[in-house]
Order: structure tokens, then sequence, then C-alpha cells
């Protein structure tokens, strides 16, 4: 079946999507390497979190078919190795990268929490990670990371 | 990947869906957020029906109450104004519920169409005396407790859930309690409680225990004890002491004994936590 929708922005078009793909598998089949993959495969791990309308999922429970004429945003909407985005610099900063699994899937739900509400505190962080699994870092350096990016004046980012 | 998925077909409206739940009957399945297909696949299903371009995401208070679409995710519930039902009741439960991830997967109709007897929203919707309405071509509009009284999975192969609505509740006070192994596990044990306070007194009581591990189940005996008293400790300390412990069963994750201690412990813990709310209110 076909597929049209929106990725980090640009519209795109795949033709060989099957009716009972998750859109993980898709989105890896077409060279999305950014999204982690074969992980948990229930939603339980957070590695493969992409932004559905601006709304942190796991993509290995979306069927693909479902975001027919939605937004789809993995973590290349924030930035690319050469162009980082505050948010992803922040992290760097805080040391809250280690072997970096998770980290798309965080940066991702921070940044869809600081969308919604530029200034969370401490508890909302924690809350808006706790969908995530980190082996390395003991999560601490991500939320002061994301304390970092919640003290700036609006519109700083 | 789920092979044995032919077709996902996406109606643009409840009749449609219908139809094509007419015409693939035994062989289609509905999928609103699609969380519970993922994680169980069914062999028995070719055609998925996708719900996505129904509107049914939408929260709403009208007159009768506050009305959920099927469609709501759980993360829109938590956010919407909706959340400021009975004194922010959902605001202060949802988030206890699964991950925020699983959240924005998990839809309303989803929950009350499996019913699994460890949801968490079922004791929570039931105890807030919810009303469903179902489209089989027309709307018909009941009370959720009837329609789990009723063989209502039968009635889901030809209905769609459209929305639930929740009764206002003046003077009403709630809370809940879950335990689980993790936050993202499903819950062993379950209580909610709500009770309207008319001067000082308990004039109606709702009280409900899911994850028993049966289907929840309404603590009349205790409601009975709570009725024209007023709230206390002596109240409280009553109304646990006739818990009946037959309400409550074993399976491989906990002892019957346990289950029965620890629904002592949250039936306590949410009158005295609904006691401390209306001393705040008032």
């Amino acid at each position: 079946m076909q597929l049209s929708f929106k990725l980090n922005g640009s519209a795109t078009q795949w033709e060989d999507v099957y009716p009972g793909e998750n859109l993980l598998e898709v989105l890896r089949r077409h060279d999305c390497w950014e999204v982690k993959g074969n992980n948990c495969t229930n939603g339980e791990c957070g590695a493969c979190t992409i932004l559905l309308d601006g709304i942190p999922v796991p993509s290995c429970t979306v069927f693909a078919a479902r975001v027919e004429g939605r937004n789809v945003d993995t973590i290349r909407l924030l930035g690319d190795p050469d162009h980082l985005h505050p948010l992803q610099q922040a992290f760097l900063r805080h040391g809250a990268v280690q072997c970096g699994y998770c980290i798309p899937g965080m940066l991702l739900s921070a940044h869809a929490l600081l969308v919604r509400n530029p200034h969370p505190s401490r508890d909302e962080i924690q809350q808006s990670l706790s969908g995530h699994l980190c082996r390395c870092t003991g999560y601490l350096q991500q939320i002061e990371a994301i304390e970092e990016m919640a003290r700036l004046p609006e519109g700083a980012e | 990947m789920q092979p044995n998925i032919t077709d996902y077909l996406q109606p643009k409206s409840l009749p449609e869906a219908i139809a094509l739940m007419t015409t693939y009957s035994g062989r289609a399945a509905l999928v609103g957020g699609g969380l519970d297909l993922s994680w169980r696949p069914r062999q028995d299903i070719q055609i998925l029906i996708g719900l996505d371009r129904i509107p049914l995401s939408y929260i709403e208070w009208r007159p009768e109450g506050l009305v959920i679409g099927a469609g709501t995710t759980l993360r829109e519930l938590a956010d919407s104004n909706g959340g400021s039902y009975l004194n922010g009741l959902f605001s202060r439960i949802l988030d206890r519920i699964a991950t925020p991830l699983l959240r924005g997967m998990i839809t309303v109709g989803g929950a009350l169409a499996r019913a699994y007897p460890w949801s968490d929203l079922l004791p929570i919707f039931l105890g807030c005396q919810a009303h469903i309405t179902l489209f089989d071509g027309q709307d018909h509009t009941i009370p959720l407790e009837s329609f789990y009284q009723g063989s209502f999975r039968q009635l889901l192969k030809r209905s769609i859930i459209r929305e639930l609505y929740l009764p206002p509740h003046h003077q009403s006070y709630a809370a809940y309690q879950r335990f689980g192994r993790l936050q993202i596990d499903i819950p062993l044990l379950n209580q909610f409680s709500r009770l309207t306070l008319v001067e000082e007194q308990i004039e109606k009581a709702s009280l409900w225990l899911g994850a028993r591990p049966g289907f929840p189940v309404r603590l009349s005996e205790v409601e009975a004890v709570l009725l024209g008293k007023p709230l206390n400790q002596e109240t409280i300390g009553a109304a646990v002491s006739v818990l009946s412990p037959s309400l409550v069963g074993a399976d491989f994750r906990l002892s019957k004994e346990y289950r029965h201690n620890l629904a002592t412990v949250f039936l306590r813990r949410n009158l005295t936590e609904i006691w401390s709310q209306h001393a705040t209110i008032i």
C-alpha cells in the first residue's frame, strides 16, 4: 500500500508499505537509521520514539498506515552532527550521552515537553523521561541538561 | 510485521466503519491507538479498520457532564480541561498509569473495548457512573455498568464505541490506588473510591476494586457501612473491617491473603485521602 505523510517537514510518499507493518520497520527500511530499532519492540524502552503530530510515541507500536496524512518527526528534526540543536548541545555539556542508544528518543520527548511547557519543573522533566530506559548514565545528566534549557528565557533556544 | 494482515482500511465515518465490520465480519479488527494489537497480534484477523480519520478524539463539557470521545488518548485527557473533573481526578491519576509514551497511544475506547480485568481505567469510569454511547447505525447510550453486565463482546462485533460521558458529581471527592511491580506493569490490585459529602455526612458512595484479579467489583457492603455516616477515623475503620476476603483471589503474582491485606490498605488510604481533600476544600 502507499503511504503519504510529512517526514521531518518534507512531503514523503512510500509505495511499498505492508498493511501489517509498524512504523519503526517502515522507517528503518527507508534508511531512517536514526530511529533505533529492534530493541524492546513493545513500547517499553522508548528507544524508537518519534513525534507523531508533535506527540512522542514509540514507533514500534504504531501501525505504519496510521501516519497517512500526518507529521512524523525523528531526531533529524532537531539537528545533525554539524548543526546540533541547543538541546543536543546541552546533553553533551552535561555528559548525558554515553552509548547513545536511548538519546534520540529522550531528546524528542524532552523537545516535546519544552515546546508544550518551556519551563517545566524537575518533576515534570522526570515524568516526561519515564518511558525511556537508559542503562549507562543514570538519568541525572539528562535531567540536568533539560533543566538548563528550562532555565533559558523563552525564545532563547 | 504481522504478515496475516492483508489490508488496512481507513473509513471516514462511523456508518462506513460499521459497513466494513459487517463486510469483513469475523476477520477484521478495529484500530484506535493500536497498542493492544501490536502487543497481542491476532492470527484470526486479516483486515484492520483504522479509526484515525473518524473524528473520535475530543473532550467536551456538555450539560450532561464530561464527554470523552473514544479515540481520545490518556495523554490528551490528562492535558485537557477534562483533567479538572472531580477536583482534578484525571490530572492526579493518569500520570501514575503506564508511561507518557504509552499514554499517547492508549485510547479510552480501546481500554473500554478490551476491558481487561487489570485495567486501571475501568474501576475509575465505573466508580464515576459513566455512560457509554455505542453506534450500530444509530447511537445508544447506556450505563457502563449495564454494558459490562451484558454480553458486551458480542455487542462490539456489530457496534463501535463513540464516546463516554461522566456525569457531574457535586460535592464529590475521589481517590485511586494501584499496586504494580513497576508503573509500566499491569496493576496487581487497584481500588477507586468516590464519596459525596453533604453537611459532613456521606450521602453517596461508589467504591470499586479491580485487578483482584478478576473484573472490577463494586464494594456494596462497604458502601452500606459508609452511607449516612460522617467521614472520620471511626467510619473508615468500620468500612475497612467489612471488606470481604471473598472479593479477591490468588494468581501467580499475589496470594489471596496478600491481595486482601492490600485491598484493606488501599481502601483505608483512599478514604483518608478523600477525608483530607474534603477538609482542604471546606
